[in-house]
């Protein structure tokens, strides 16, 4: 049971059309870089094609988009991690043992969050991926890097009170937690009275999860940020909106809590 | 006529001279910074050449990295940025309902980027692979936008000045949060200007209405009182002037001394050292300056950029949100300016990254408020509002770099 509700990805349909800004007239451009470039790679400092007279305006149609080919295996310098890449790093970072850590099903094993690419000065430093997981049996974020050119883990670091965007996987455990604890009474008459209809299943909403971490004054979850917690914002697909921005559920402590 | 202190062969000779001790990545670094995918390179109307390399972070969004210009006269890019991100971004309600952190609860990467319409963008769309890497979705807008009189000068005749139309090389990304669909921008402008800004738009949320104190009414009569709050952000800035890194940190004040010249008062500007991590607040007339110890313009002076802070609501209910900048020694782990998720770094916010380091290698962190009050027309869609900031070079070119070749002569008194 991956996704029980309509994904993230899915509000995208009703969060498009947006125009972009101050929209300014859009000039002629001259693309002598990116997918479009004809050299594998352009090198900064390097051959620059020679400056144009500044009187002188191009005169080409703006290039189209450029088509994104398949991912190569590897990216070069400050490249976007590649999806092998992160198949690879991920796969290490998680084949070296970090003991009693459980995941937020309880299972053996971290809670996978997020990958990034390791920032570096070091002109000629090999590429590495940091993957983060959360251990729910010590309640710290553990973070591992990947020499992406060795494939070994280079270093693990934990802290505690650390708590980044929940998966998708963090947010269905929520919304299972919320829907089975009497404090979703109010949030399913709220459905009914708004729709009509019986809330049945969590496929009737679209959710996105965010961590709630408790401020020194707040009240009603006060343990989170050393436990991991998430609110939700819902949305009835084409439909009201139903406020649950009060509830927190506490995936550390299998609870769900309203903020007072 | 202007005085013409150069012959021709003399302005010719500058030129040539134009760039003064070539910095590691202006000459001689050969490392390849990024693939063609992630490569901005563009020459813009007037010459002037900009490129860097992006990519899209699953928390802070648009990252750019590597950003160096290239003037018309110079031969080889000169780097600017060694990389440039959002790093937080607060939403706490007036009536103390709600507080977001949108950066470091949400992210502004991952799901939360919209895919760009063709009507998102007058330019070129650039794509990320998402899932299993063969489905691309377009998400960086890469356009050049005019930018209007970039100077004028009086000419030899009415009808001849010297007038020149800017234009600037703009990226933006859209990352939808709840219900604000932001948009991150960066604007290189042909002069060197970089303006770094974020403009919400999308809906104002639902259901979060008050009482009149603390909100403004948006419906018909005096009933929707929709909530005030703030738009609190954060930018990470890692300079790398002339590729050498190793910035100083210099605060300019002026003031009047209280004494009086022939004709008006007299005032003195003064440069402060800041040589060690600190948190620092405006004051009237004072600026800071990232200047590079090492690559000098043609001039023969130390090129920089100056921070330029326009309209800014501080959020002064955090004591983390009360710096309007701050300068920390550079640490890959201090990535977010409140709310640090790298178990690497033991602070987790920019009060705890000040701890009296010496910066040898500075990162500037810039707090943009904005507090905003609904009206009528936020409702819908929202119209974009914005925050940010710019960085103006401050000799980093000797002369204007747009101006016209027989202007060259005009650089200093004009005594030789
Ligand atoms: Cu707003």
């Amino acid at each position: 049971m991956e996704h029980p509700w309509k994904s993230r990805a899915q509000r995208l349909r009703w969060g498009l059309g947006v125009a972009s800004c101050t929209a300014v007239v859009a000039l002629a451009v001259a693309w002598i870089g990116g997918a479009t470039a004809s050299t594998p790679h352009q090198v900064p400092g390097g051959e620059a094609a020679a400056p144009a007279s500044a009187e002188a305006e191009p005169a080409q149609e703006p290039a189209a988009d450029p088509t994104l080919g398949p991912a190569p295996a590897a990216g070069t310098g400050r490249d976007p991690l590649t999806p092998s890449e992160l198949d690879r790093a991920r796969t290490a970072a998680l084949a070296a043992p970090l003991a009693g850590a459980t995941d937020v099903n309880g299972a053996a094993g971290p809670e996978y969050l997020s990958f990034e690419l390791v920032e570096t000065k070091e002109a000629n430093a090999p590429r590495r991926a940091a993957v983060y997981f959360y251990d729910y049996t010590a309640d710290k974020l553990v973070k591992r890097t990947v020499n992406l050119k060795t494939g070994a883990v280079e270093g693990t670091f934990t802290a505690a009170k650390r708590q980044p965007p929940p998966s998708d996987r963090e947010v269905a455990k929520a919304v299972e937690l919320f829907l089975a604890d009497g404090l979703s009474t109010d949030f399913k008459a709220a459905y009914q009275k708004a729709t009509g209809k019986a809330f049945t299943s969590p496929d009737q909403l679209e959710i996105t999860g965010t961590t709630y971490v408790a401020r020194p004054a707040d009240t009603g979850a006060d343990k989170c940020g050393e436990h991991r917690c998430v609110q939700f914002i819902t949305r009835v697909p084409d439909g009201p909106f139903i406020d649950i921005t009060d509830i927190v559920v506490d995936l550390s402590g299998r609870t769900v809590a309203r903020l007072r | 006529m202007r005085r013409k202190l150069w012959s021709a062969a003399a302005a010719a000779l500058l030129v040539s001279a134009g760039i003064a001790v070539p910095g590691p990545a202006e000459a001689n670094d050969r490392w390849e910074y990024c693939g063609n995918d992630a490569l901005v390179k563009q020459e813009l109307k007037n010459g002037t050449l900009w490129q860097m390399c992006w990519r899209v972070d699953v928390k802070t969004g648009l990252v750019l990295e590597k950003v160096a210009f290239k003037g018309k006269r110079d031969k080889l890019p000169i780097m600017v940025l060694d990389s440039s991100t959002i790093a937080q971004l607060n939403v706490p309600y007036d009536s103390g309902f709600n507080e977001w952190n949108d950066i470091t609860s949400y992210g502004f990467g991952g799901d939360f980027m919209q895919p760009l319409a063709a009507s998102d963008c007058k330019g070129q769309r650039r794509g990320v692979w998402t899932g299993a890497g063969q489905d691309a979705k377009k998400v960086l807008c890469i356009s050049e936008e005019e930018a209007g009189l970039a100077h004028r000068l009086e000419g030899e005749t009415p009808e001849k000045p010297y007038a020149k139309m800017g234009s600037d090389l703009v990226l933006q990304t859209i990352s939808k949060v709840g219900w604000y669909e932001y948009i991150t921008e960066y604007r290189f402008a042909d002069d060197g200007q970089i303006s770094v800004r974020l403009g919400a738009t999308g809906d104002l949320a639902p259901r979060d209405y008050t009482t009149p104190d603390q909100g403004w009414p948006i419906g018909p009569g005096q009933t929707d009182y929709s909530v005030n709050h703030y738009h609190s952000a954060f930018w990470r800035v890692d300079f790398n002037i002339g590729g050498y890194g190793t910035e100083k940190v210099e605060q300019y004040d002026t003031a009047p001394t209280g004494e009086r010249g022939r004709r008006a008062a007299i005032y003195s500007t003064s440069k402060t050292d800041v040589a060690t991590e600190a948190t620092l607040n405006t004051a009237t007339r004072r600026w800071w300056r990232v200047v590079s110890p090492t690559s000098k313009n043609a001039d023969g002076h130390f090129r920089s950029y100056e921070l330029e802070l326009g309209a800014n609501d501080p959020y002064e209910a955090h004591p983390e949100t009360q710096p309007d900048v701050t300068f920390t020694q550079y640490k890959p782990c201090e990535k977010f300016a409140t709310f640090n998720q790298d178990p690497e770094c033991a602070g987790t916010t920019i009060l705890e990254y000040t701890n009296g380091e010496r910066l040898s290698d500075p990162v500037m962190w810039v707090r943009v408020g904005f507090h905003h009050v609904p009206r009528d027309e936020d409702q819908s869609p929202m119209p974009v509002h914005w925050q940010g900031f710019d960085l103006v070079p401050r000799d980093f070119t000797a002369q204007n770099p747009l101006a016209p070749a027989d202007r060259l002569d005009v650089n200093g008194d004009g005594v030789s």
